[in-house]
């Protein structure tokens, strides 16, 4: 099951990166969405797939590319509030 | 798009004046209203918060009173919806109203650049203000109406599934009558060309925003200290352990919680989730949720 979960707009990038490892961790899900409603940041976590044994992090995108981290997979991107304006990130999971 | 074909078909349809494009209702709009008049008076809000259930002509709880209100509105709401796409039907090729239309913001709705009905909106507001009587009557009856139509029952519906929703999961103090009462008014709104157009006409408005914002969130959750959250965890797979034959203490749980309880043991067990990751939002909610579950589960949490 999909749990979209709102994060309030002025969380800091390390904020709402915690944010979306405790959910995972809540849920035992993984993070699978970035986005927002207009108003708070929305991550969305599929609770049917198991707790992953690393959590999720987030970085921003570079003019809209998510850019290759060494020994991290691509979860997905999508603009999110940080710190109360509108960036993109993107979302990987340590292998 | 063959004119001809549908020019055709127009004559043909013309001779058929007898025609009915809606079968006969099987309950009447006035027998419905008749029948449900205790339920549509505005003194519901008064009896709802009333002491004596007496006043709920029965001794039934607000939850059941509440309910009883909302189905009977949206029943009534949703006979007048039926009544009032069934005249636009039938007044579908007269003149008049399809010029209407042009005046609530047909060029404004064109301007979002996708899905046929928008451009055929584009096009016949165009011939409207060029030249009203070249305007084909037959693309707003076959595309322009059918459209304005889907995005009313889309409206409607979204607000339908958001007021059942917290019907089952709410009680009457988590969600009240009051609180239906509003939604129940937005449900109502949503069926009207007013609301469908301003559908059309906002999405054009925000079409560079509306792929990032297409989220709509359940609830927004607060980052907790560690050792809370690993309290949280602890909680969170105790519920998820709890096996079919654990149906009652769920159910227990549910209660002192004071969400719904649901015959559907995944359902119920979502909604707690849901529930306890809202409220457990500090070390002092964790105890205090801690504490109540004690007694209920011989777990410390």
């Amino acid at each position: 099951m999909n749990k979209q979960i709102g994060a309030i707009s002025t969380y800091d990038l390390s904020e709402l990166q915690k944010l979306a490892q405790q959910q995972e961790n809540y849920y035992a899900g993984v993070l699978i969405g970035l986005g927002n409603d207009g108003t708070q940041s929305v991550i969305v976590i599929d609770s049917n797939k198991g707790r992953p044994n690393k959590f999720v992090i987030l970085k921003p995108t570079v003019a809209g590319v998510a850019i290759e981290l060494p020994n991290h997979a691509f979860i997905c991107k999508g603009t999110c509030f940080i710190t109360g304006v509108k960036q993109e990130l993107a979302a990987y999971r340590p292998q | 798009m063959n004119y001809k074909i549908f020019g055709v078909l127009g004559i043909v349809l013309t001779g058929c004046a007898g025609i009915k494009g809606t079968p006969s209702p099987t309950v009447k709009t006035e027998d419905a209203l008749s029948a449900l008049n205790a339920y549509l008076k505005v003194d519901v809000l008064t009896k709802s918060d009333s002491t004596n259930p007496k006043d709920r002509n029965k001794p039934e709880q607000s939850k059941v009173w509440r309910d009883t209100i909302i189905d009977a509105r949206i029943t009534i709401a949703d006979l007048y919806f039926r009544d009032f796409t069934n005249d636009l039907h039938s007044q579908g090729t007269s003149f008049n109203i399809l010029s209407d239309f042009a005046v609530l913001g047909m060029s404004a709705a064109g301007a979002l650049a996708s899905g046929g009905t928008t451009n055929v909106l584009a096009a016949a507001s165009a011939g409207v203000t060029g030249a009203r009587g070249a305007v084909d009557k037959d693309i707003y009856y076959r595309e322009t109406l059918p459209g304005l139509i889907r995005t009313m029952e889309a409206n409607r519906k979204e607000i339908l599934v958001g007021i059942k929703t917290k019907m089952k999961s709410h009680d009457a103090s988590q969600y009240s009558l009051g609180d239906a009462l509003y939604d129940l008014q937005r449900y109502e709104n949503a069926g009207t060309l007013n609301s469908a157009l301003s559908t059309i006409t906002g999405k054009a408005d925000e079409a560079a925003n509306t792929a990032d914002e297409t989220l709509s969130a359940l609830f927004t959750a607060t980052i907790v200290p560690e050792d809370v959250n690993d309290r949280k965890v602890k909680l969170a797979d105790y519920i998820r352990g709890l096996k079919s034959n654990d149906k009652t203490t769920l159910d227990k749980i549910a209660k002192l919680i004071k969400i719904a309880v649901t015959p559907d043991m995944e359902t119920e067990r979502e909604f707690i989730l849901d529930e306890l990751n809202k409220r457990i939002n500090s070390v002092v909610t964790m105890d205090e949720i801690s504490g109540q579950l004690k007694e209920l589960t011989n777990e410390a949490f």
